[in-house]
Formats: structure tokens, sequence, C-alpha cells
């Protein structure tokens, strides 16, 4: 594309600004390059501007509407939930851990005495082998692949229906 | 007499409950969306069916809709994922039409009206028929610039672009939509001599 065609479409679509237009004016009103150009791509630019969209079939709102009639309100879910309910359970865990949090320092015995001798804490003895067995581990694998399988479901579902 | 509500002020009804609002959005845009659809595919009943399904997708999403912007440039950016979404599905060729198919849509164009209709409704049929000749991207901004009563900077948030590069892409396309009826008018001169 040329450059007197590009300053002409920058004129017939107003980007540029007054000093520039009122330069492509003089040039149109003088130079019979610009003038020839502007008139054609003016001839065009008005064409375009009248053509007709295109019209669909006679039942296409009626079509739409028939798919969408069983579908719920958008966001009705999302407009059910009172939003007092979310706050009411907000303030329920900050009293919560507020109240554990006060617990937690009152039992605390802030007086230390001064000593080299680091505290020492024995962890208590567990016998791991009845927790980590061959029929334990089989059975959380065998979650774990229900889980993850009933995921991949849930994603294509999703992937499906956006599609 | 009752005033014409606005996209919102449907769009709020809708979300309200009011589902028949929608209908009103439909028939507002069916045209322009429809425009789209063919500019991508190219075939209308291929068109028509991508035109539905942007409708019903819009009406899923409608309350995340953010009311700041145009209902069609959010309408625009479903057409084109769905459109995108239906020509790789299909891979069609999206170059060009035949010729053959060409010269039967510009017989249905012209009909028997007296000689200034027809002279004008010729002359748009040419318009139709080299935006049909474009590449879909270049055929979908000349729409959605003279169609869709977008600013550049409109398109250019709904394509998540540049206002430059969109002004570029726009020039482009009507350079080359002036060579495809230029060389349409070429041939047809030809032909009557």
């Amino acid at each position: 594309m040329n450059m007197i065609e590009q300053r002409i479409w920058d004129y017939l679509d107003e980007t540029c600004n007054e000093q520039e237009r009122k330069r492509i004016e003089y040039l149109v009103a003088t130079d019979s390059e610009y003038r020839a150009a502007y008139l054609e791509l003016e001839h065009l630019h008005q064409d375009l501007s009248k053509i007709d969209l295109d019209e669909p079939s006679m039942s296409f709102t009626r079509n739409v509407m028939g798919q969408i009639e069983s579908m719920p309100v958008p966001g009705s879910v999302k407009s059910l939930v009172d939003k007092r309910i979310i706050f009411g359970i907000a303030a329920f865990f900050l009293v919560s851990i507020v109240a554990l949090l006060a617990m937690v320092f009152k039992q605390i015995d802030w007086v230390q005495p001064v000593t080299d001798v680091l505290p020492q804490y024995k962890l208590p003895d567990v016998d791991y082998s009845f927790y980590i067995n061959s029929i334990y581990l089989r059975l959380f694998f065998f979650a774990d692949i229900i889980l993850g399988l009933y995921l991949l479901d849930g994603l294509l579902r999703k992937k499906m229906l956006s599609e | 007499m009752q005033q014409k509500l606005t996209d919102i002020e449907l769009i709020k009804l809708v979300l309200a409950g009011n589902q028949s609002a929608y209908a009103e959005l439909i028939k507002r845009h069916q045209r322009f969306v429809f425009t789209l659809a063919l500019r991508f595919t190219k075939n209308r009943e291929d068109a028509e069916e991508i035109a539905q399904d942007c409708f019903v997708k819009a009406y899923r999403s409608l309350n995340n809709f953010q009311q700041t912007a145009k209902f069609s440039t959010w309408m625009y950016t479903i057409v084109y994922t769905t459109s995108m979404t239906f020509l790789r599905r299909k891979r069609l060729d999206t170059q060009s039409i035949d010729s053959e198919e060409s010269h039967i849509q510009l017989e249905n164009h012209v009909s028997e009206f007296n000689a200034d209709q027809v002279e004008q409704k010729s002359k748009f049929a040419y318009l139709n028929l080299a935006i049909n000749q474009l590449l879909a991207d270049d055929a979908a901004i000349i729409t959605l610039f003279y169609k869709g009563e977008q600013s550049l900077d409109e398109i250019a948030k709904a394509l998540n672009m540049e206002s430059n590069t969109v002004k570029v892409k726009l020039h482009r396309a009507r350079h080359r939509l002036k060579e495809k009826l230029e060389s349409l008018l070429h041939h047809e001169v030809k032909e009557l001599l």
C-alpha cells in the first residue's frame, strides 16, 4: 500500500491530527494524484458503510431461545448465595482463630530459666509398620487412581462444554 | 411512547430472570453476529450454526460480561473464538471461494428491478463478492469497523492488540479488498468485450 493511500485512509477514518488533516485537504485540492486516490477511496469508504449485513434464517431467534429455555438464569447460583451468609462464615472462622490463639498464649509459660542447656523433647514412639503395609499402600494408590480419573473426567467435560 | 431499552438494561433484565429480554438482544445483534461468522466460514449453514452457538455461549456467561464494554465488542470475541474452533475442527480452507461459486452468488444478488436499483445492487454484490474472497481476518476486521460501529480502539481492545496494529491491519485489508474488486471488475469488463 502506498503512502498516499495510507494518508487518505487516515483522513477518512479521522485518525490523523488537525495539522495532518489540513495538509491532506490541501494536497487533495492541489495534487491530481491525491485527488484521484481520494475520490476512489472515499467512494469505497461510502460503499462499505452502506453495505447490508447478511440476514440469518427466520427461525434464528426462536432456535436460540429454544436452546436456552431450559438453562438456569446466568449466575443464578452465585446470586442465590446471600453475602450475609459468606460474611457469617468468615466471622465464625475469625472468632475461632482468635479464641484459639488467645488460649495458646494464655497457656504459655512466659518465664523461662536462663541456662545453656537446650530443652529436650523426645518424640513419642509410634509403630509405623502398623500403618504402612502393603494393604494400606494398595488402598491408597487405588483411591488416588479413582480420584485422578474423576478429575480427568471433570476436565474433559469442561473442555467439551467450552468448545 | 415506550423508550427503547439499551443493551445493558436488557442484560440486567435477563440477569434478573427475565429470559424473554434476551430475545430482543438476539434480534438486535443477530445480523452482525451472523455476518461475522459468515466472514469466517464462507458458508451460510455453518455461519448460522456458529451464530446460534455464540448466543447460547453468551447467555451462559452473561453474568461475566463487563458492562463497561459494548455488547457487540464482547460478542465479537465470542464469534472469533467459536469460529476459530469450528474451522480448526472442520479444517476449512479459508483462502478463497472458487470462482464458480462466486458467479452463482452474483446471479442470486442481481434481480430484475429498475436500472438504478440493479446498478446499486450489482455494486454491492461485487463488493460482497470481493469481501468473501478476502482472508477471514481481513473480512472480519472490515465488517467490525464498518458494521459493528466500533472505533479502532474498541476493536484493538476486543482483539487484545495495539490500536496502531489494528489500524495497519484495517488499511491492508481495505487495500486487498480494493485489489480484489479491481480484479473482479476487470474480469467482468473483459467478458463483456
